[in-house]
């Protein structure tokens, strides 16, 4: 291994090429370019491809066809063009290509501030496509995690056959910062599950019931598979059976679900007894982490609970690190996103939890506020917290 | 009435999932016509030796002719709207010995994926395109499509068609890929001999296939017979030689030119990046 | 050779050989065919007319009534958007409509 320093765009970079990255295919946006122009550099002298599509739907595109033939495949967006991607990333869903997609967040909506942080895609990096399907997605908070993460980010993809989205923002993608960077023997990476019958045995969709997930035939290997964007049975045949399209779409959600344990990640600090839990993640954890140790300074019970895993979201430790809270805030740069997801988490475990208050956060800013700034806008807003 | 010990099937019954015929398509339709003729070309090129048909990768869009992924017994893919194009990138740079294949309809390819046509002929991308052409949105109930003569009526201009059509192929002509062609369903023999040359060339190949729908182009235009509306098609192309693009044209009440207009062996995008970049592994396995 | 003829692409004349086929089986594959009658408007011979059978989905197959009249030039078989006909070679001429249950009907 070895240490170098590096922002979180290069840093997904060299993850994704630890893991095996064999196409990247993207389209410029700030704050995203310059990963693309890094892998554009790096990624042939490591054997694999890098190209640059007409748009960000080309790009989705190609990166299923990418990876149904057999390459670990990638882009790099922000905002508008992650919109742009979301009916790829449906067809990604359905016909379960692996992929990682990294959306270096910026201020939005719309064309908004390319060169600002945002954090306003949280719900969008789920429930961004049409119809019922799952993924997952995650949220590092530094340099190194963003390393990491773009690894675990690929394990995921391939363990449940899904997109998976890494969110990253404009500030972790221009912070630099020391990564280490392991060696591959050092790595657990995770490939396809290469089908176990003949060709004429093979079923595209037919899932293995330990994980619900299909083993994967590579275009090329003899087997025909069918990447089928219409709703289809084992075989990848159009069919609008009530029984196929319900065994279909639910198998796509709880692929994940039943994987979940393999999936989650977040990290809790100073929760054990923390009366007042703060929720952030991001640059923003990072400050609010700050905010946190001074008022742990000041002799108040603060926590704060930075979940990784958006989805599927780590609502077990989450629940752990709230069960002796009487407060939970979350902590944004949007409108409220992390303080909806939490505020079904905590009724769902009502009874686990002590009946604390949820509050929110929202500070749709383009800019990261200051620990300061922060327990400003809690005074503002007249909180009594503690 | 005689028993059969041994039915004899079709002769293209092996590169087809003839559990799934009698396929979707209309009585009449061309797509089959079109889709018969690319399969007796993939069928002598295997016969011959010089095509793998394992390594076709045959991605459609959505349409009536985007079905015809579900019928051929090769790698395939049914992709969103207009963007089994960029699908068919994403399959040639992840593994550049796959021989990627475009089959889809005109409002699939020169409407919502007229910018992956575009550009993917300006690249001269590895790939062949064969679009077909039914100057309607079939599969939908008879839209306008971007190939709708002037005039005609379509379900969203039930007073008449006020827009001009794109000639597609012309468009492509003028880019100048390695392989450029227009022919018609009424002339089957070379459809299947336009895709034998183009399956064995590089770079980007297209090849728009003019068809009939009689269903509903042809109802829409009163010709509801398939063989009245195959014969309407049959008198208004012309196969000619051209010297430039004002030579090609496009036009229902006079002539749709139809030919093989550009042959050349321009360097292909993945021959040049491959070689550029250093990635001499896959240069080495590149095939057309 | 395939199929029973020496193809040089259709486009180009055909190889003259020792004894050219001279009868020519033509068969429908009875459940494909959608009556579109295309086969039967090309045939430049008038091998071929509509049949009385309906078929699964209600199509009167094809049947090929005049089999000894074919010269091979397999334009129905081109104009066919089902793959429900073809031809081939044969020592005698006969015209056959398969069904998918085995049945055939023969005419020569």
């Amino acid at each position: 291994m070895k240490a170098e320093f590096l922002n979180s765009n290069q840093a997904v970079a060299e993850g994704a090429m630890a893991a095996g990255l064999g196409v990247y295919v993207g389209y410029p946006i700030t704050p995203s370019s310059d990963m693309f122009e890094y892998l554009s550099e790096e990624l042939p002298k490591r054997g694999g491809s890098v190209f640059q599509a007409e748009d960000e739907i080309a790009s989705i595109n190609a990166l299923v066809g990418a990876s149904l033939a057999g390459a670990k495949s990638m882009t790099a967006t922000s905002g508008p063009g992650f919109s742009l991607m979301m009916e790829g990333i449906g067809f990604a869903a359905m016909v379960e290509a692996p992929l990682m997609i990294v959306d270096v967040m910026r201020a939005g909506p719309s064309t908004g501030i390319a060169t600002q942080i945002g954090q306003g895609d949280i719900y969008q990096a789920k429930w961004g496509s049409h119809g019922v399907y799952n993924l997952v997605a995650y949220a590092p908070a530094s340099a190194q995690e963003a390393y990491d993460y773009a690894i675990k980010s690929f394990n995921a993809a391939y363990r449940v056959r899904t997109p998976v989205v890494l969110m990253t923002d404009a500030v972790l993608a221009h912070t630099r910062e020391r990564v280490v960077l392991r060696d591959p023997g050092e790595l657990e990476i995770v490939g396809r599950k290469a089908p176990k019958v003949a060709p004429d045995q093979y079923r595209p969709y037919r899932p293995d019931p330990e994980d619900l997930v299909p083993p994967m035939a590579f275009y090329g290997e003899g087997y025909h598979p069918i990447a089928e964007s219409l709703t289809h049975d084992e075989r990848g045949y159009y069919k609008t059976d009530d029984e196929i399209y319900r065994a279909l779409v639910s198998r796509l959600v709880r692929k994940v679900e039943v994987n979940k344990s393999k999936l989650v990640a977040s990290k809790s600090y100073y929760a054990e007894d923390a009366d007042v839990l703060f929720v952030a993640i991001g640059s923003m954890a990072r400050n609010l982490l700050a905010l946190v140790r001074e008022l742990r300074g000041r002799g108040i019970k603060a926590g704060m609970f930075r979940p990784i895993s958006l989805w599927p979201f780590d609502d077990e430790s989450f629940v752990a690190a709230a069960a002796r809270a009487s407060k939970i805030v979350t902590v944004e740069l949007n409108q409220g996103q992390l303080y909806q997801i939490l505020k079904g988490i905590l009724w769902d475990n009502r009874n686990k939890v002590s009946n604390p208050t949820i509050y929110n956060l929202d500070m749709p800013l383009p800019t990261l506020p200051t620990p300061d700034e922060i327990l400003g806008e809690i005074e503002s807003r007249g909180w009594k917290l503690w | 009435m005689v028993m059969l010990e041994e039915k004899p099937s079709h002769p293209l019954d092996a590169y087809m999932r003839t559990d799934r015929l009698p396929h979707i398509w209309c009585p009449g339709c061309g797509i089959g016509i079109a889709l018969q003729q690319f399969l007796w070309a993939v069928k002598e090129l295997h016969e011959e030796g010089k095509l793998d048909p394992n390594k076709i990768v045959f991605a459609t869009g959505i349409g009536c002719t985007g079905r015809a992924s579900g019928f051929v017994k090769f790698d395939t893919a049914h992709t969103p709207h207009g963007r089994a194009i960029p699908f068919a990138v994403g399959v040639k740079l992840a593994n550049p010995s796959l021989i990627p294949v475009v089959f889809s309809g005109d409002g699939d390819i020169a409407s919502i994926g007229g910018n992956h046509m575009m550009h993917a002929a300006r690249r001269n991308f590895d790939m062949l395109v064969i679009m077909v052409n039914n100057m309607t949105y079939g599969l939908t109930g008879g839209q306008l499509a971007p190939t709708t003569p002037h005039s005609v009526y379509s379900t969203t201009t039930p007073m008449g068609n006020p827009e001009s059509p794109i000639d597609a192929t012309k468009v492509v002509y003028s880019i100048s890929p390695n392989f450029v062609a227009r022919m018609s369903i009424t002339h089957p023999n070379l459809i299947r001999d336009t895709v034998k040359k183009a399956l064995l060339m590089k770079g980007f190949r297209w090849i728009e296939v003019l068809s009939t729908c009689p269903e509903i182009f042809g109802r829409h235009i009163n010709m509801r017979d398939p063989y009245e509306l195959y014969s309407r098609l049959k008198k208004v192309v012309k196969f000619k030689k051209v010297a430039s693009a004002n030579d090609i044209k496009y036009d229902w009440n006079s002539e749709i030119t139809c030919g093989v207009f550009t042959e050349k062996n321009d360097p292909s995008y993945m021959e040049n990046y491959l070689s550029m970049y250093g990635l001499k592994e896959k240069l080495g396995v590149l095939s057309p | 050779m395939e199929n029973g003829f020496i193809d040089r692409g259709a486009s180009h004349a055909p190889e003259v050989v020792a004894s050219p086929p001279k009868e020519y089986e033509i068969v429908v594959i009875g459940d494909r065919c959608k009556e579109c009658s295309l086969c039967i408007n090309v045939c430049p011979k008038d091998v071929l007319a509509r049949g009385q059978r309906m078929n699964k989905k209600g199509y009167r197959a094809t049947v090929p009534v005049k089999p000894e009249a074919c010269v091979g030039c397999r334009v129905c078989e081109w104009a066919c958007p089902d793959f429900a006909l073809f031809v081939r070679p044969s020592e005698k001429a006969i015209g056959r409509v398969e069904w998918s249950n085995g049945e055939e009907v023969i005419s020569h």
